[in-house]
């Protein structure tokens, strides 16, 4: 999120703001709480792909009024099923959520107000606790395997690694570059057994769902650009050093070629 | 003796060896949502409850929010239904915007079907029944008043999977039939998990979209949705599990039946079983007088009994900011007061239940 572009689409009724810590790379949070402050709303952080990523080694999750946190399969700290986490400091949102979580039952027997049914499994909690003690290994790894591609990478013209800011942790749950000819890119990795992906090709303002704002193509140029540019590398923490390798070579031969 | 109300130690030292090896063949195969075992899950539900469709849920409470909402159900609506229930069929209605209409219920703790008439207004956008504690209400009736008013009827069927009326079975009575697969169901994942059954191939695939986020593949969204998917390991469970829901259903029945035998009911009312029900027995609930003094007298001498509901929903705490005034739930009011529910799970013995059975006669001896 482009926090500088905040101030104009603020209104009387913004009830809150949403940064998206996408990647892992967190939004500048030191400029958005300024603005949470100045006009007085609330910060409701998604932090789902940025567990343990931190600005001034002030951690995703604790600066906002709440933070959000996935435990899908596919994120840093992953358990056998969908789950997700919610951190705030605010001890009525705690209370809230502990009661919405679980139909807004008091005890067994006293509803106190209506929720819903979110509740993280006995199951799932086990496996997120055995996994919690590898945090700080398997962000670290994923960032030593994200810095080695980075100084590869930055060797081949046709690549634009994206902005690494000072004093911010990224723990690149993806692994994203920006890149020329992406779309043939994409399909002679896949076609050399190398699963990238693209995440996302079609941003949420151009989906159909959202179709009754009546956005235009071009409104977000920037985001634009970037669905047209970015592919997104295997960064995970098992990935071996003869495997990024040949990631790197094989995107070396694809512009070669060309 | 110790006699505990319901007993998954037991169901998981049963089942320990297989459902590992099932869980380590998911994990092998890479895949925590969705997939095939999810997709099988599906179409055993749809052959179990005669319908054409069935979606895998994360939960029951979401199977009755998307029926629901697939209705239209909004702001200003009113949705019909019965105040004795677990409360999430209540809340899934207030959480639209809509209003929750009470009917009281007959002295087997269903919906009065006779009384539903009177409530219809033009905002009733939808009769909710529960088929509570696996009986099954008097769908005849209710399916002439849904015809004659064009007002669609959502099963709240998620204590009475396999339950039957007039042999067909729950899930299939209504428009959308909304089932939960808690672990103290009769058919019980290893964690929240839920399914909804329709013949209505529109809510079908409505429902499919709205419970993955309203991803039509995955770049594309048609509309925005949720997150409600049964987990992989919970579909491969049950799968498993299904195998068994007919002898834990005959079980059930058979436990029931010896209750009906042993207890003596000067005091204590079992409501009688209507001929044209199969009852699965969730749970085995008689209406005791001295209920809480009964309750105690039990748990001294370590039968773990329950109250499926002790306070209804019209007037728990959450529903004073419904703003309504309820005069007319003498029945339900008066039940909550008396009802008591006896274990009656498949693992009991007919020795646990003849014991639990003269307890209670002695009690009041």
């Amino acid at each position: 999120m482009n926090v500088d572009l905040i101030k104009k689409k603020i209104t009387k009724k913004t009830k809150a703001i949403v940064p998206v810590h996408f990647t892992g790379y967190m939004t500048d949070m030191r400029k958005l709480m300024k603005i949470s402050k100045k006009y007085n709303i609330p910060i409701i952080e998604d932090a789902c792909q940025s567990i343990l990523g931190s600005i001034n080694k002030k951690k995703a999750g604790t600066w906002g009024i709440t933070g959000a946190f996935s435990l899908h399969p596919l994120k840093n700290i992953n358990v056998w099923s969908d789950g997700g986490i919610i951190t705030t400091n605010n001890k009525n949102i705690f209370n809230k959520i502990k009661l919405l979580r679980n139909h807004g039952l008091k005890d067994r027997d006293h509803v106190h107000l209506l929720g819903y049914n979110s509740r993280l499994d006995t199951f799932q909690s086990v496996v997120g606790n055995w996994l919690l003690p590898s945090a700080k290994n398997i962000a670290n790894q994923r960032i030593k395997n994200a810095k080695y591609y980075d100084k590869n990478l930055s060797k081949i013209d046709e690549i634009k690694i994206p902005i690494r800011p000072k004093n911010f942790k990224i723990v690149y749950h993806l692994y994203i570059v920006f890149a020329k000819k992406r779309d043939q890119l994409l399909k002679y990795c896949l076609k050399k057994g190398i699963e990238a992906k693209v995440h996302y090709p079609v941003p949420m303002y151009l989906q159909k769902a959202l179709k009754h704002l009546k956005h235009k193509k071009g409104d977000f140029p920037v985001t634009d650009r970037h669905c047209k540019e970015i592919i997104t590398f295997p960064c995970d923490q098992h990935l071996q050093k003869k495997q990024i390798d040949y990631i790197i070579k094989t995107v070396k031969e694809f512009y070669k070629k060309r | 003796m110790k006699i505990p109300y319901v007993n998954l130690k037991k169901q998981w030292s049963l089942e320990r060896k297989k459902i590992l090896n099932l869980i380590d063949k998911v994990a092998l195969n890479n895949l925590w949502v969705g997939g095939e075992e999810v997709s099988k899950f599906e179409k055993n539900i749809s052959r179990i409850c005669n319908t054409k469709y069935a979606v895998a849920l994360n939960s029951g409470t979401d199977a009755l929010t998307f029926a629901l909402y697939c209705l239209g159900v909004k702001k200003g609506d009113e949705v019909i239904t019965t105040s004795n229930s677990f409360v999430a069929s209540t809340s899934t209605i207030v959480h639209l915007g809509a209003v929750p209409i009470f009917v009281d219920v007959l002295e087997n703790q269903l919906i009065n079907h006779n009384k539903i008439e009177s409530k219809i207004t033009k905002k009733t956008k939808a009769i909710m029944v529960v088929h509570l504690g696996g009986r099954v209400a008097e769908m005849d009736h209710i399916n002439k008043l849904s015809k004659k008013y064009n007002i669609p009827v959502i099963e709240d069927a998620a204590q009475s999977i396999g339950s039957k009326y007039k042999n067909k079975p729950t899930g299939s009575l209504g428009k959308i039939g909304c089932f939960s697969a808690h672990p103290l169901k009769n058919l019980n994942a290893l964690g929240d998990s839920g399914y909804i059954t329709t013949d209505d191939k529109n809510i079908y695939l409505a429902i499919k979209k709205l419970s993955n986020h309203g991803h039509k593949n995955r770049d594309t969204i048609e509309k925005f949705g949720y997150v409600s998917r049964m987990d992989t390991i919970q579909a491969c469970v049950l799968n498993f599990r299904l195998k068994n829901l007919k002898s834990t259903i005959r079980k059930r029945r058979k436990n029931a039946n010896l209750y009906r035998k042993f207890i003596n009911q000067k005091n204590v009312l079992i409501p009688r079983d209507d001929p044209k029900v199969f009852n699965t027995y969730h749970t085995f609930v008689v209406q005791a007088e001295n209920r809480d003094k009964l309750k105690k007298y039990l748990d001294k001498r370590k039968i773990f009994t329950s109250i499926h509901y002790p306070i209804p929903i019209h007037l728990q705490p959450a529903a004073k900011k419904l703003n309504i005034k309820f005069n007319d739930l003498k029945e339900t009011e008066l039940q909550s007061k008396k009802i008591i529910t006896l274990p009656v799970n498949q693992f009991l013995s007919e020795k646990e239940i003849k014991y639990i059975s003269k307890t209670i006669n002695f009690f009041y001896e």
